[in-house]
């Protein structure tokens, strides 16, 4: 007999929360029973699509009799004796929702509206914090992340995260505090496999890295101690979960065969539990091979230090003991200078690491902190904004609530439906509102700059974020629930059906807070975004001494892959003379600091026969630089000539300097001609100036440019890591694949790192300033459209509530100008006094920006007499269509029908 | 005892349990219903409507043993009450009282 097909899963689970208690086991099995009927009849796919209209139909009708059998009892009940609150129940609870489902249902556009904001509200703010949440709160998955710490050691000039493998042995050998040590050094590595070049993301890794974090293979081994190679004849290689996958489709038979990393022949010994992406969120290790010990003693690299404390032993304690040890360590060497020691080896801190490594923490955490309090404003602008929507809708239906009333219904029972559907709104919108985060999260991390090493920023979604935005959600409904709920308390069912339809204004007052909140708020948003913007013009207007558009940048590395000098230097000739020849390429060049890049090389500077003044003062970048450099990126020569492709090797070495040397050390005098030395006379005091260049911005764009000394690549050994540059006539990136073919046809075993544009660059180093002022404007324009859209609806209703007055008025002879003043006397009033106090709020607040602005201050004057003319000009075109419509009431109209 | 008048289904379903005698369940009313009407019905209004009988007195039901090619689910096993007969024949009786007389060419002239 065949396997018989199971019904749908979902479906069934469906129909269990569908169908009532007592008819729920013999109907689903009744329906299992004519679905194995129809599976052998008609075929298990036609059978599931059956199961699937029962299960509609039957929840659709099930849910219909349960709705009709409460309201008969609801009817009934009403109909004998007052309600009382609590004594309905659920039933009561259901039937509310009912009538809050039917009547958004009446007003499907407003319902649209209502929704839609929420969701984005509640899902930007969600989208935001389950990014906070990956990167600062969720544990790392290895055994007990708790007990993890980074050690860093601190001084005057900060805390420093790189450590070395002999501190690293120190402390393991010697500390009773922790249970153990581990080292890790992430970086790209040159892989080869079955012939072919990749560059991946690799780590280096301590013997018992893997063993202390409780990291299981799901094949194979990890790296044991016994692994690092002072101690094993060959190396072994672990590979990530998702490389394995992607690269070798998930072979078990991959172990034990070989792969090249970095020119070294590596045997494949595990993989990796798929969850498992090293210790720094944000980065997925593909492959982590032993560490060798042996090759230094020296600070300033890339290792990472973690601990982990033994059991009960606290983080003070641990530290008082490492840092006896540290001191120990780091007392004796010579090669530490006092200055150095003040600087950064003073103590030995201990960074809890349950989630992980800080690159990216530090990194994102400002701009991701501004974002999230500017989402925050933008949900509590949404909600006050919703809230004087419920309010004027409560206020319309003021009668209704007093007929209520009259027929018994308690005051408990009006609030808790207005408060039903201010929930049932903040429910829904926070469901639609994790939706709007999944995507938003995605285009988020898109924009995330990645440092120079692949981003895989791995945004898992936990209970955690499912609890912040219920959260959210529920604190919108609540705040939007409590103002009409309060106007329902007030409702006075004598008067008002007394009072036929003229009614005074019963919620003036809430209308007025909600109002002055909505627009203060939004001056908060429009200032930051203004302040922002205008700081981002800054940055991009100013001289950055370069050109970035049509600059297409490719790294040549030859570190670890044995060709150097001569060979080097003729490839790197043969690869520049390629390039520079491609169809639509104008100028290419090599360089080891190409601008905005994180690369440096500070090297003494003097003058021969002339002594600075501080020592200091001796401290340049020298850029090596090909032929055509100048041209290539676009940097100006103010005096003088470039470095050309005659200064080779056998000619005058020469160099050109930034006009800031030109004016820092040749004060007044033209420094053509004139001799220097970079490097503390290993050039021999022998390098003629030939030229003065335009100072370029090289790292930060909001500091002065570097002091740089130009020198010739082809007069010196060459350099490891080049970047070459191309000036294409067009988008940098359409060149990528001919460069790319030139840089295989030139050295097949290395493949170029790092391609990228200049553009891309500065848009990089910019991350934050863009991010920060697209957000902010988007949610700046979107804040005053909501404020417009509430000023609007108030004074809207407030025209409507006085039609009578104004009727009367009108009878009596006012003028029109007289009751265009009337309405616009109020509002004015109301909205120039929320400005006042939103740009209060705002001045107050701005510091907290300053750390992000440039060229602007906080309190600039013009951005906030700005937001109070935008705002005041948006409210009195809120006022305006509501206002005509008062202008033309009619006052016989008016009158008779009061 | 309410004296209210019994729905078309409900008719159509106790009539159907009637004619189809013992070991009746939901399944088999459905079919029942459908082979006779030569209409399609909705499974859903009928295991409604049964349970209304029920509650109203007028079906009693008791379950079977729960087997495996129902997914461990037992079955509900109706018959029909002895007011649930009455109540059957009182409607009988009204339509008839109600047509006794008349006389329809079809096509609804009279």
């Amino acid at each position: 007999v065949s396997q018989v097909p199971d019904s749908p899963r979902l479906a069934r689970w469906l129909l269990a929360r569908a169908l009532p208690s007592d008819v729920r086991d013999d109907v689903m099995g009744d329906l299992e029973e004519v679905f194995r009927e129809r599976c052998s009849i008609a075929g298990p796919a036609w059978a599931r699509v059956w199961y699937w209209r029962e299960t509609v139909s039957f929840s659709q009708r099930f849910l219909l009799e349960r709705l009709r059998q409460c309201f008969k009892r609801d009817q009934a009940r009403l109909s004998i004796e007052s309600e009382q609150m609590g004594e309905g129940g659920d039933m009561t609870v259901l039937m509310d929702i009912r009538d809050s489902v039917r009547s958004f249902a009446r007003r499907p556009l407003l319902t649209a509206a209502i929704l839609a904001s929420l969701a984005f509200g509640i899902g930007a703010n969600t989208a935001v914090f389950s990014i906070l949440n990956t990167l600062m709160l969720q544990p790392l998955p290895v055994r007990d992340p708790g007990s993890l710490y980074q050690v860093l050691h601190a001084g005057d000039g900060g805390v420093f995260e790189s450590s070395t493998y002999a501190l690293y042995e120190h402390l393991r050998a010697n500390s009773k505090t922790i249970a153990g040590a581990l080292l890790s050094d992430a970086s790209v590595m040159k892989v080869q496999v079955d012939g072919q070049s990749d560059a991946i993301l690799g780590q280096f890794v301590s013997g018992d890295y893997f063993n202390l974090l409780g990291v299981r293979p799901v094949l194979g081994a990890v790296i044991q101690p016994a692994d690092e190679p002072g101690s094993a004849p060959n190396r072994v290689a672990v590979l990530g979960h998702r490389y394995w996958l992607t690269r070798f489709g998930g072979d078990p038979g991959v172990l034990g065969r070989t792969m090249t990393i970095d020119q070294v022949p590596h045997t494949i010994i595990g993989i990796t539990p798929p969850e498992f992406f090293g210790l720094q969120v944000g980065r997925y290790v593909d492959v982590s091979v032993p560490m060798d010990g042996s090759d230094d003693r020296i600070y300033w690299q890339s290792k990472s230090l973690v601990v982990r404390l033994a059991p009960d032993v606290p983080r003070s304690a641990a530290m008082v003991e490492l840092n006896g040890l540290f001191h120990q360590y780091v007392g004796p060497d010579k090669t530490i200078s006092a200055r150095a020691r003040a600087h950064s080896f003073k103590w030995l801190d201990l960074s809890p690491s349950s989630s992980g490594l800080p690159e990216f923490r530090d990194r994102y955490g400002t701009p991701l902190r501004a974002g999230f309090a500017i989402v925050s404003v933008l949900l509590l602008l949404a909600c006050a904004n919703l809230a004087s929507l419920f309010l004027a809708r409560a206020a319309e239906r003021r009668r209704d609530l007093a007929v209520y009333r009259a027929l018994g219904a308690s005051r408990a029972r009006l609030a808790r439906q207005l408060f039903t559907e201010a929930l049932l709104v903040s429910t829904v919108g926070g469901a639609l509102g994790l939706i709007v985060s999944w995507w938003a999260v995605r285009v988020l991390v898109g924009f995330l700059p990645d440092f120079g090493m692949p981003l895989n920023l791995q945004v898992r979604p936990d209970v955690s974020v499912l609890v912040f935005a219920l959260g959210a959600s529920l604190l919108a409904g609540v705040s939007i629930g409590l103002a009409p709920v309060w106007l329902a308390g007030k409702v006075d069912f004598r008067e008002v059906l007394a009072a036929g339809s003229r009614t005074v204004a019963t919620a003036g007052g809430a209308f007025k807070m909600l109002i002055v909140a909505q627009v203060a708020l939004s001056t908060l948003l429009v200032v930051a975004a203004m302040l922002l913007t205008a700081s981002l013009d800054n940055l991009k207007s100013q001289s950055l001494g370069f050109v970035a558009d049509g600059v297409l940048m490719l790294t040549l590395d030859a570190e670890d892959t044995g060709l150097a000098g001569e060979r080097l230097s003729g490839i790197q000739r043969q690869l520049l003379e390629r390039l520079g020849s491609l169809p639509g390429v104008s100028h290419a060049t090599l360089t080891t600091i190409p601008p905005i890049s994180s690369n440096e090389d500070g090297k003494a500077f003097s003058i021969p026969g002339v002594t600075l003044p501080t020592p200091d003062d001796g401290v340049v970048q020298v850029n090596t630089v090909g032929p055509g450099f100048f041209d290539t990126f676009g940097v100006r020569v103010l005096s003088g000539r470039g470095i050309a492709a005659t200064d080779t090797g056998s000619a005058q070495q020469v160099a050109v300097v930034s006009a800031s040397i030109a004016r820092h050390y040749f004060p007044g005098v033209d420094p053509i001609g004139k001799r220097i030395d970079v490097g503390r006379g290993r050039t021999g005091g022998q390098i003629e100036i030939v030229g003065v260049a335009e100072d370029a911005r090289y790292k930060d764009l909001r500091r002065p440019a570097d002091r740089i000394v130009y020198v010739s690549a082809f007069q010196r050994e060459a350099e490891e890591t080049v970047v070459f540059a191309l000036r294409t006539a067009g988008e940098p990136g359409q060149w990528t694949q001919a460069a790319q073919r030139e840089f295989r046809a030139v050295v097949a075993s290395i493949p170029p790192t790092d391609v990228t544009t200049l553009v891309r660059q500065r848009d990089r180093i910019l991350f934050n300033e863009r991010v920060l002022a697209l957000v902010s404007t988007c949610f700046g324009v979107l804040a005053v459209v909501l404020a417009g859209l509430g000023v609007y609806g108030v004074v809207a209703l407030s025209v409507t509530q006085r039609t009578a007055e104004i009727g009367l008025r009108i009878a009596l002879g006012a003028t029109r100008a007289g009751l265009l003043w009337l309405v616009f006397r109020e509002v004015l009033g109301l909205i120039a006094g929320a400005a006042v106090f939103g740009v209060t709020v705002a001045f107050l607040t701005s510091t907290l920006l300053s750390s992000l602005l440039f060229g602007v201050q906080p309190a600039e004057p013009w951005i906030y007499s700005a937001t109070v003319v935008l705002l005041v000009a948006i409210g009195m075109m809120a006022t305006l269509g509501p206002t005509i419509r008062a202008m033309h009431i009619d006052p016989a109209q008016t009158l008779r029908t009061q | 005892v309410s004296r209210e008048g019994l729905g078309e289904f409900e008719q159509l379903v106790l009539l159907a349990i009637l004619h189809l005698g013992s070991d009746v369940y939901g399944v088999p009313i459905v079919e029942e219903i459908e082979r006779r009407t030569g209409r399609a019905v909705a499974r859903a209004a009928v295991y409604i409507t049964l349970r209304r009988l029920e509650q109203k007195g007028l079906v009693e039901s008791w379950m079977g043993a729960a087997t495996e090619e129902r997914g461990g689910k037992p079955r509900r096993y109706v018959n029909v009450t002895r007011y649930g007969v009455r109540s059957l024949h009182d409607s009988r009786k009204t339509i008839d009282q109600m047509w006794r007389g008349l006389k329809l060419r079809p096509g609804g002239a009279r």
